[in-house]
């Protein structure tokens, strides 16, 4: 048996890797509403790192204490393998583990999903830089642990790792370069949104920098070779160098890791209106297209009729063609259908006009407005004494009374500027 | 005694480990000194090592520990050289090139709880740049130099102090070194520990060049081709036991004539300073 399997079999590794499964398992299938997108199931399981992270770096913080408290580093600096021999054989089954339980966890999120998924496939590249960045968790930790060998540096650099990637994910998502260099972010990926290659694969490389150099500082302290000194450094600043360089410097501004609205060929049904979503979402256009029915119905004769409603990221309206009312549709599941819907009454309404969606006046109750939104909708409720009786009164109208009213109304409409007054 | 289980092709990491050696000065320290701090725990020491048990003396603080870690490459010299079988040990990549045939053991001994017996050993042969093929033959023969055998699948952390101080030489003499460094290794045991360990060291020494440091002056009579005293920074006394007891003083009061010849030349030393 040789040392790198009796490290897999003794080492920390082992038995952290049942609870990094259960957390890293657990926060994936908590950032999603349905397993039937690739995207969206690709990165919540490259999400796992932020929990998995904490248990890989107290692991190697570990190893590394134990190696100065019970007297191994010592031998280990006389091996005839160098010096960095034994911190390489530690570090790299407790990297194995690790891996091991990231690809449970990806299997666990990404098989549901290959069953039921119509489109596309999974974000590889993605999953692999997360990958690696759990990987990296391992020289961080080992590192910690070498400067600081307490008994409780372990508990203390778990306890840091996970404080960090919260204080990072929870800072602004300006992303600026230095967030890109921390192994451990959460984001969702949108089916309309590309990966971006270029800082993906920037920062894998970075993380292999961090394992390197962490070896390699072994090696010089260790007084290893020169010539292996000299080569693992080379390896180490090359790699710290260009991946940090490659994802520090591609391109900025608020999504780093995808190119959002890619235009994407839409799966489209009925006539009046046409419905289409994005491929990834086709299970759910029947659904949707029950759904926006009676809507359309409503809406129907008026400037507000829809005629072709398209799925569009929720981030970005641009990609609509002349005359479609876009929607969003942000998981394949019934309540996010009613979402979908609501969105496509304020799209045809207002349009992109800069009306007040967010809540009401409560001074005045409910903008009037909006009353127009619940009536089209179908099935909303007022509370508000003035727009309750503005609804029933509109919902009393029969269909060319309603169609005139809208017709006549929308200029206010629009520019959101109706009033109880008009309800009359 | 001979291990089992392997050819020995040639070169220092694979000679038969109780094959006596035949170099002398395969260990050379000229003009050593150490210091910690202001005080000076080394000054200028010259010594050589060779074949057979050397026991290493000297009250608590001389520097033993320190000249140990001197003479296995562990720390450097402020001044002076170390060479191990003639590779000066100031050079990068010294340690490794030499590690193969030296083998030190700490006097607390080096494990991982998790290890079994035999997965510890055999960590070690792997260290030492064993080749895998005969690790196994290695493991079985080092286990059995020590009585181990039997505790092949024990854990680490499941030894009483004896064993666990015998699990650390079985670690040290896989590798079949030409040197065998050990810190007080009988420190903590109980007596029939002590005469089973020194019996092994005694065997050891056969076909290792063996350094041990101790206070235990019945260790030394038992086991020890040579001793040498370390006391004012320097080698105050190097000669067999013969010699030690003949430094006997009947002024210091001592249980044995070794202790009382090890007491005078401590005494004598400070005297000196």
């Amino acid at each position: 048996m040789n040392a790198f399997v009796v490290q897999l079999r003794r080492g920390p590794g082992l038995w952290i890797t049942p609870a990094m499964v259960l957390a890293g398992a657990a926060l994936a299938l908590s950032q999603l509403q349905a397993l039937t997108v690739w995207s969206e199931s690709s990165s919540a399981a490259a999400n796992s790192p932020y929990v998995m992270g904490a248990f890989v770096a107290g692991g190697g913080s570990w190893l590394s204490v134990q190696a100065r408290r019970r007297g191994t580093l010592q031998v280990d600096q006389l091996s005839a393998r160098g010096p960095a021999a034994a911190a390489a054989v530690d570090m790299g089954a407790l990297a194995v583990w690790a891996l091991v339980a990231y690809g449970l966890v990806a299997a666990i999120v990404l098989v549901p999903t290959a069953f039921r998924a119509t489109w596309g496939g999974p974000a590889w590249l993605w999953l692999a830089e997360s990958g690696v960045g759990l990987v990296a968790f391992v020289p961080l930790g080992w590192g910690l642990g070498r400067l600081a060998p307490s008994r409780f540096t372990p508990f203390a650099v778990a306890v840091l790792a996970f404080a960090t990637a919260v204080f990072w994910d929870s800072s602004p998502r300006t992303y600026w370069w230095w967030h890109r260099l921390f192994p451990a972010l959460q984001w969702i990926q949108r089916p309309f949104d590309e990966p971006r290659a270029l800082p993906l694969v920037g920062q894998i490389l970075w993380y292999l920098g961090i394992g390197a150099a962490v070896l390699a500082i072994v090696a010089v302290t260790g007084r290893d070779s020169a010539r292996r000194t000299r080569a693992l450094a080379a390896v180490a600043c090359l790699l710290v160098a260009g991946g940090a360089g490659i994802a520090a410097s591609t391109e900025s501004g608020h999504v780093v890791f995808a190119e959002l609205g890619v235009h994407r060929e839409m799966v489209c049904a009925g006539d009046e209106p046409v419905v289409c979503v994005h491929p990834a979402y086709r299970d759910t256009l029947p659904q949707v297209q029950e759904r926006f029915t009676p809507i359309v119905q409503r809406l129907a004769g008026t400037p507000f009729a829809v005629h072709r409603a398209v799925q569009q990221p929720r981030e970005d309206l641009a990609y609509l063609t002349p005359g479609a009312t876009g929607f969003g549709l942000d998981w394949a599941t019934s309540t996010y259908v009613d979402i979908a819907a609501e969105d496509l009454v304020r799209n045809a309404l207002y349009g992109t006009a800069a009306c007040d969606l967010s809540s009401a006046d409560l001074s005045i109750g409910l903008d009037p407005y909006r009353v127009v939104e619940v009536w089209a909708f179908g099935e909303g409720q007022v509370l508000d004494p003035h727009a309750k009786q503005a609804l029933t009164w509109l919902s009393g109208l029969d269909g060319p009374g309603a169609r005139t009213w809208l017709t006549s109304h929308a200029g206010q409409i629009r520019a959101c500027t109706l009033a109880y007054s008009d309800f009359s | 005694m001979q291990l089992v289980g392997d050819q020995p092709p040639s070169g220092p990491s694979s000679r038969g480990p109780f094959e006596r050696p035949r170099e002398d000065g395969l260990i050379r320290a000229e003009g050593v000194e150490q210091r910690y701090r202001r005080r000076r725990v080394l000054t200028g020491l010259d010594l050589s090592l060779g074949a057979g048990v050397t026991a290493l003396m000297g009250p608590n603080g001389a520097g033993k520990t320190t000249l140990l870690h001197l003479l296995v490459g562990l720390r450097q010299p402020r001044a002076g050289r170390v060479s191990v079988l003639g590779v000066d040990l100031r050079g990068r990549g010294a340690l490794r090139q030499v590690a193969p045939a030296v083998s030190f053991l700490p006097q607390v001994v080096p494990y991982v709880p998790n290890f079994t017996v035999a997965e510890s050993v055999g960590y070690a042969a792997w260290l030492k740049g064993v080749d895998r093929a005969v690790v196994p033959g290695r493991v079985s023969a080092a286990l059995a130099a020590v009585g181990l055998q039997d505790r092949a699948r024990t854990k680490m952390r499941t030894l009483s102090g004896g064993m666990l101080r015998r699990a650390g030489i079985a670690q040290a003499v896989v590798s079949s070194p030409a040197v065998l460094v050990l810190d007080e290794p009988t420190a903590g045991l109980d007596p029939q520990q002590r005469v089973d360990l020194r019996r092994t060291i005694r065997e050891l020494g056969l076909s290792t060049a063996v350094l041990l440091s101790t206070h235990a002056a019945d260790d030394v009579a038992h086991v020890a081709d040579r001793v040498l005293v370390l006391a004012g920074g320097q080698i105050g006394f190097d000669g067999d036991i013969a010699d030690l007891e003949a430094r006997a003083d009947s002024a210091v009061e001592a249980d044995t004539p070794l202790e009382s010849g090890y007491l005078a030349v401590v005494g004598s030393a400070a005297a000196k300073r």
